[in-house]
């Protein structure tokens, strides 16, 4: 039961300052992701808390120990590598093997914690293949296998299912979650995509450039986004440009580009604070003839409608803001796609709650 | 000009196709036809000068007969050529492994710079002809030379050690050639190992030796192969460094070989003793690519 | 790929100084012979003595006589001349035998290398019994085809070796609009392995200008090149002449090698990804 904790955590490379005091902690057993853009330092954070790199400032401590001078063969971590790095001169059961051997187990003991590691993950009757014989999907098991057959304190991923096609990589991000969770070690793993973080884990650490912007779980993240990073990076969003009128315990009055007034639940902010009210496509109902509904309803002109399978994608332009995205689902009956159709009078809206609000 | 078509048809579009094999013989007959006949026909012309017999000096009979090699049979003292050569190129061979291995590791880790600067270290003892090489040894070596001046000076030694014209000169002067072969033939296939794969071993918990034995060196194994047998072949093969180190003192095929066509005139032997090194060489080949299965490479 | 092995926790350390130390030694023992060749080029001594004593340029003027001037001029248009009609010929045969699947293709590839492997002096001698069965022994053909044989093997295989790298649907596409062999060969072939073939040809250079064993059965008095006239020279003589000789050729190989830097790069040369 490892907890990992990350302390104030800079590291320049030359010029570039690749991890810039980043703090975060993963309490034991937990699935914790770090999410950006590539660039944005995550595969630095992971090097650094593997051992390949040092901070230049700050501390990593697991267990409650403060592992900066420990090598990485010392650190008993398990890591999978995006390109899963596994010996292509050793067979599946010797790759999951390699790190008892190397920590001179006995030969019995070695065959029944590979037998089990390469069980769990489904591919015991692989484990003479080479790995040239394996497909990704049975790689990237291999490779889980061979990082857990050592009892790690933590589990580190780097961007594990990149590599893999779509539909493989569904089926995958349950196994990973399933195993990680019989195992109960704690996990970070580092990816680009934000689906993936938001299906896979306990909390989200999303960076940018080498800072954090916001820690807090999937549901947190992405319905409050911090700033206007985390929400254009998670999941797509609306901004509209508004200032405050008034501001009252909690609630503020928004006077938005063409006039209308909104009214949001928002603190810390004063009248004429410039501000930006983001709200989600899939958060904008879309109603023909302008039958207004909701206290915030403005009126536009659709220009561009597509069908997407599971919604409809609908932009519609509000003279005055600009061009909103909303996102229709439901039944496609439901949608009306003769009635979406560009030129047609609609008009748009949205619930209170459904509007997060950000200093501009 | 006729469009290309998918060629089946030994028709005129399958001549003109793109896969037609017609096309490619321009490319590919002025090298074959001259390798065939520059480099092929010479090879197995010697081969058939070997069964020759010799009259006198200089005057051939183009009968069949096995003498010659019966004669290399018979002669003690060419068996002892024979594995006075093997004994040479074999240990030439594991020398340059030994002192190839760290320089191509260092290599392969270097970065910027130093990368260049150890490149440039390594490859231009190559253009040093092997001759001029070869003559440094021989002053370093001779009788008063650098080596001998040493050891009489720090009193190891009465008199000056006669290093020269033995098996031990031959060795070293072949190693110190052959060496930056064997570096880069390592070099570029430790180069071509996937870096995460070092990471992964010690991230397992792997020490520096057992990442250099356990994934390096099996995933190496074919520019060692590689530069083995260059080594190998080139050491047995050359003629002017173990002239120079070996003198006249210490014998080697090679060296036997030119005075059978030189001065002693006897080309019919001489044919059969380049055969036989020829034999000495692709046993040694078979040898070393039997001894490396990879059953993990598709190749 | 050089400079990406991990050495986080090497680089400190006694290890690393023993490492290091072993190193240094290694470099040490390939430079030794050639520096103390050099450092004789100018001592005053008519014999050849280490360390020198003095310092002269009077054995370098051996170099203008004709009996040296000769056989670099030899030397030098046997190792160009070579090293051109093995990348005319060489070059073609390397793409058609990676592209052009055809019975007994792996036996002339390995007929092409065979040189590479096939002990020299078994190379040389052969050429001896072909030419003078065409009684040709002697002349300049002879010498320049027998150079041609020890150049060729290092074009197609840098060659074979670039073209494996080169995605060959970029050959298709050129025929898609229209190329004929000769123009995708011309046009894009080549050019994309030019490094490959200037590697090849400068090792293959460097290869011939320092070739004793194939060189010396097809020589003769009037017609030798600079390794063989340094052979015999020292067998005769022993003073500093050989030392200055020694001293150029290594001055010209360095050119070589300096080309080999600016125009394909060091690690490309040596074949390291």
């Amino acid at each position: 039961m490892t907890e990992l904790v990350v302390t104030d955590v800079s590291r320049a490379f030359g010029a570039v300052q690749a991890v810039d005091g980043v703090s975060f902690t993963a309490k034991s057993g937990e699935l914790i992701s770090v999410l950006g853009p590539s660039g944005c330092g995550k595969s630095t954070i992971l090097n650094l808390i593997a051992g390949f790199v040092r901070p230049d400032r700050g501390t990593i401590s697991i267990g409650g120990k403060v592992v900066n001078e420990e090598p990485p063969s010392r650190r008993e971590i398990g890591i999978v590598f995006q390109s899963y790095a596994l010996f292509p001169h050793l067979t599946a059961f010797e790759n999951v093997a390699f790190g008892l051997r190397m920590r001179g187990t006995p030969n019995d003991e070695v065959t029944r914690g590979v037998d089990r590691a390469l069980e769990m993950v489904r591919m015991g009757r692989f484990k003479d293949r080479y790995p040239r014989q394996l497909s990704g999907g049975e790689q990237q098991r291999v490779a889980l296998a061979r990082a857990l057959v050592i009892s790690p304190t933590i589990l580190l991923l780097d961007e594990p299912l990149a590599a893999l096609d779509k539909q493989i990589r569904q089926s995958m991000q349950i196994e990973l979650l399933e195993v990680q969770r019989a195992a109960g070690v704690t996990s970070l793993f580092v990816t680009h995509d934000q689906e993936e973080a938001m299906a896979l884990s306990n909390r989200i650490v999303v960076m940018r450039a080498g800072k954090v912007e916001q820690i807090g779980s999937p549901s947190d993240i992405y319905h409050h986004p911090a700033n206007r990073f985390v929400a254009s990076f998670i999941g797509r969003s609306n901004f509209i440009e508004a200032v405050v009128v008034s501001a009252d315990a909690g609630t503020i009055d928004a006077r938005l580009a063409n006039g209308s007034v909104m009214r949001a639940s928002a603190r810390g902010l004063a009248v004429n604070d410039k501000v930006a009210l983001v709200v989600r496509p899939e958060n904008i109902f879309v109603k023909l003839n302008g039958a207004a509904e909701g206290s915030n309803a403005l009126k536009g002109t659709i220009v561009g409608a597509l069908d997407l399978g599971p919604m409809s994608q609908v932009q519609v332009e509000v003279p005055g803001i600009g061009r909103l995205e909303a996102a229709l689902a439901g039944a496609p009956g439901e949608r009306n796609a003769a009635a979406m159709a560009p030129g047609s009078k609609v008009a748009v809206g949205w619930q209170a709650e459904s509007m997060t609000v950000l200093k501009s | 000009m006729t469009q290309a078509v998918a060629g089946h048809s030994p028709s005129r579009a399958g001549w003109l196709a793109w896969d037609g094999g017609a096309r490619w013989l321009p490319f590919l007959l002025p090298g074959a036809v001259f390798i065939v006949l520059a480099y092929l026909y010479p090879l197995i012309e010697l081969l058939r000068f070997s069964f020759y017999r010799q009259v006198t000096a200089g005057v051939v009979r183009s009968d069949w007969t096995i003498d010659n090699y019966v004669r290399f049979f018979n002669q003690s003292s060419m068996w002892e050529v024979a594995s006075n050569t093997i004994v040479m190129g074999v240990s030439v061979t594991i020398l340059c492994l030994i002192l190839g291995y760290p320089l191509a590791l260092a290599i392969v880790r270097s970065r910027g710079i130093w990368t260049t600067i150890f490149l440039f270290l390594t490859i231009s003892p190559l253009l040093a002809s092997q001759l001029v090489r070869a003559l440094g040894w021989t002053m370093a070596l001779g009788q008063s030379g650098w080596v001998n001046t040493l050891l009489l000076h720090f009193g190891l030694v009465d008199e000056p050690v006669r290093i020269l014209g033995t098996l031990g000169a031959v060795i070293l002067g072949l190693t110190h050639g052959l060496l930056p072969f064997m570096v880069l033939s390592i070099a570029s296939s430790l180069s071509s190992i996937d870096p995460q794969l070092e990471r992964a071993a010690t991230s397992l918990g792997a020490t520096r030796t057992q990442v250099l034995w356990r994934v390096l060196v099996p995933l190496s194994l074919p520019g060692i192969v590689s530069g083995s047998l260059l080594v190998f072949c080139i050491a047995v093969g050359t003629y002017g460094t173990p002239f120079l180190l070996g003198g006249p003192g210490f014998k080697l095929l090679s060296l036997i070989v030119y005075e059978y066509f030189t001065s002693l005139l006897n080309w019919p032997f001489g044919a059969a003793l380049a055969v036989i090194l020829m034999v000495i060489v692709t046993a040694m080949l078979g040898l070393f690519v039997k001894f490396v299965r990879r059953p993990w490479q598709v190749r | 790929m050089a400079g990406q092995m991990t050495s986080a926790s090497g680089t400190h350390g006694s290890r690393a100084a023993l490492r290091i130390a072993v190193i240094i030694s290694i470099y040490v023992f390939m430079f030794f012979p050639i520096v103390i060749v050099i450092a004789t080029a100018f001592g005053e001594a008519s014999l050849i003595e280490f360390p020198p004593s003095g310092f002269t340029l009077k054995w370098f003027s051996a170099l203008g006589e004709p009996r040296w001037y000769n056989p670099f001029l030899t030397s030098l248009v046997l190792a160009v001349g070579s090293t051109l009609l093995s990348a005319i010929i060489g070059v073609p045969a390397a793409w058609a035998l990676s592209r052009y699947d055809f019975r007994g293709r792996e036996i002339l590839k390995q007929l092409f290398l065979a040189p590479l492997f096939v002990p020299w002096i078994i190379t040389g001698v052969a050429l001896l019994v072909a030419f003078n069965r065409a009684q040709m022994t002697g002349t300049f053909v002879a010498i320049f085809l027998g150079h041609i044989v020890v150049t060729i093997p290092y074009l197609v295989r840098s060659s074979l070796a670039g073209i494996e790298g080169l995605d060959k649907r970029l050959e298709d596409a050129a025929v898609s609009l229209g190329a004929t062999r000769f123009q995708v060969f011309r046009c894009v072939v080549v050019p994309a392995i030019r490094p490959s073939i200037i590697a090849g040809a400068i090792f293959g250079f460097l290869m011939s200008f320092d070739n004793v064993a194939v060189s010396i059965f097809l020589t003769n008095p009037t017609l030798t090149t600079v390794p063989i006239e340094m052979l015999n020279f020292v067998q005769w003589v022993m003073d500093p002449t050989i030392s200055a000789v020694s001293t150029v050729y290594l001055l010209v190989a360095l050119l070589a090698l300096l080309v080999a830097d600016r125009w394909v790069g060091l690690r490309q040369f040596a074949g390291l990804r």
